[in-house]
């Protein structure tokens, strides 16, 4: 036993090694990671609990039946509500209208679609504006293009 | 002997008095004794913890469903699909993209540029507040034969440099496929944002951590689709999922000829483009 000191220093530095590694590691490393790879896993749980601030394409339907029927009848069919609204988080929270919903009547978010470019694909229809409302002898107000056009459903 | 022993006791510390006195030896020992047993237990409790992330490292990924409330990351594996063909640069998605995501002003987690390229090859590029408000008509000066929109966000690569260089362990990649960023962790060194080849990332002027896109986890979890995907008029963009059986975008990228960005740096892009002309950079 006499011969085996020198091992048991070396065990007992070892102990102490692994006892001062891991009380480091435990101050040091938040808790989780390394669980699933090099980063800390709460912070995937952090981003999945954010609260979502758009619907779903069909959240507006369930209360406004009879417009989404004449959006998915017409050429917008494939425009979400939200693009000329607004994020259904500002309308509707946890299942209770919470505040009026606003529009953009503005001739400038139509003309982000509409607006004549070069480099938009040929078959997509586009004007001129405000040329196009002159033409057609309308004033350059807010909601210019209603007056003619019917958003939901530019057909009609 | 006693007396010797007796006189070296403090005066109160007789034996007819026998409330528990903690002299400077006592102190130590017991103290010693305490912190001893309560470092012993965490070391061992640390160690079992230990055991199991190298026990978990060595199999099959987790679930853990039980941290993101049902939904299970291990059956889903998204891929991103842009048609340039279609896209008309409304700016919808970026618009979008912002309200979702809270993203500071002039700052862009996607944005959609513009080319304009005349017949002798001459390029314009444009992007005005990255395509947040459309575009306005242009006019270049040269005979343009060959326009389109850009559409841009993270590629949420497979072999990703933004995840490789950073020093603390905050920009990581989930199971799924999503680049994401731990805004507690991150000191906001900027590596990241250099590495990135998409020029995807940003620092946020407000955290001063990196900030970029997350393939809206958060409403991805909750089996929605992203607010870009979502906001698109014209079906331009789509998200896909590898894994769902007759996945529409998985059926396009396995049988028409899709195209990501620079593919030579071998970071294994996850958004693919349809339509990519070789000006568009």
């Amino acid at each position: 036993m006499e011969h085996a000191k020198h091992i048991i220093r070396a065990v007992l530095l070892l102990v102490v090694a692994v006892v001062v590694f891991v009380l480091v590691r435990h101050f040091l490393y938040p808790k989780s990671f390394g669980l699933h790879g090099y980063y800390r896993f709460d912070s995937v749980a952090e981003y999945a609990s954010a609260a979502p601030v758009h619907g779903d394409r069909g959240s507006c339907a369930a209360c406004h039946e009879e417009k989404a029927a004449t959006l998915t009848r017409g050429k917008h069919a494939s425009v979400s509500c939200e693009v000329c609204h607004a994020p259904l988080s500002t309308h509707v929270q946890e299942e209770a209208r919470v505040a009026p919903m606003p529009v953009d009547r503005s001739m400038q978010l139509c003309a982000t679609c509409h607006q004549k470019l070069v480099a938009r694909p040929k078959g997509f229809p586009q004007v001129v504006l405000p040329d196009h409302a002159v033409e057609k002898g309308a004033q350059i107000t807010n909601g210019v293009c209603q007056e003619c056009h019917n958003a939901h459903n530019p057909s009609e | 002997m006693p007396t010797i022993q007796a006189n070296n006791l403090p005066p109160h510390g007789d034996q007819e008095t026998p409330l528990p006195v903690l002299n400077r030896r006592g102190f130590l020992k017991h103290g010693s004794r305490a912190l001893g047993a309560s470092l012993a237990t965490l070391v061992l409790c640390d160690l079992a913890d230990l055991m199991q992330f190298a026990q978990a490292a060595g199999l099959t990924p987790q679930s853990g469903e039980s941290v993101l409330g049902g939904y299970d990351w291990t059956k889903h594996r998204y891929v991103y699909l842009i048609d340039l063909r279609k896209c008309i640069g409304c700016g919808a998605c970026v618009r979008a993209c912002a309200k979702e995501n809270n993203v500071p002003r002039n700052y862009f987690r996607t944005w959609v540029e513009r080319y304009e390229v005349s017949r002798t090859g001459e390029e314009v590029v444009d992007s005005t507040n990255g395509g947040m408000d459309g575009f306005a008509p242009h006019v270049s000066g040269n005979d343009v034969t060959k326009a389109f929109f850009f559409p841009k966000l993270c590629c949420h690569c497979t072999y990703t440099p933004c995840v490789q260089l950073c020093p603390v362990g905050a920009s990581y990649r989930t199971l799924e496929g999503v680049v994401l960023v731990d805004e507690k962790r991150c000191i906001g060194c900027g590596y990241c944002v250099q590495a990135c080849p998409y020029g995807s990332r940003f620092i946020h002027p407000v955290t001063h951590t990196a900030s970029k896109c997350s393939l809206c986890y958060h409403r991805l979890t909750r089996g929605l689709t992203t607010a870009c995907v979502q906001a698109c008029p014209v079906k331009a963009r789509m998200l896909g999922d590898t894994i769902k059986v007759g996945d529409e975008v998985a059926e396009i990228i396995a049988t028409q000829s899709v195209r990501t960005l620079q593919p030579e740096l071998l970071t294994d892009p996850n958004c693919f483009y349809l339509g990519l002309s070789k000006e568009a950079r």
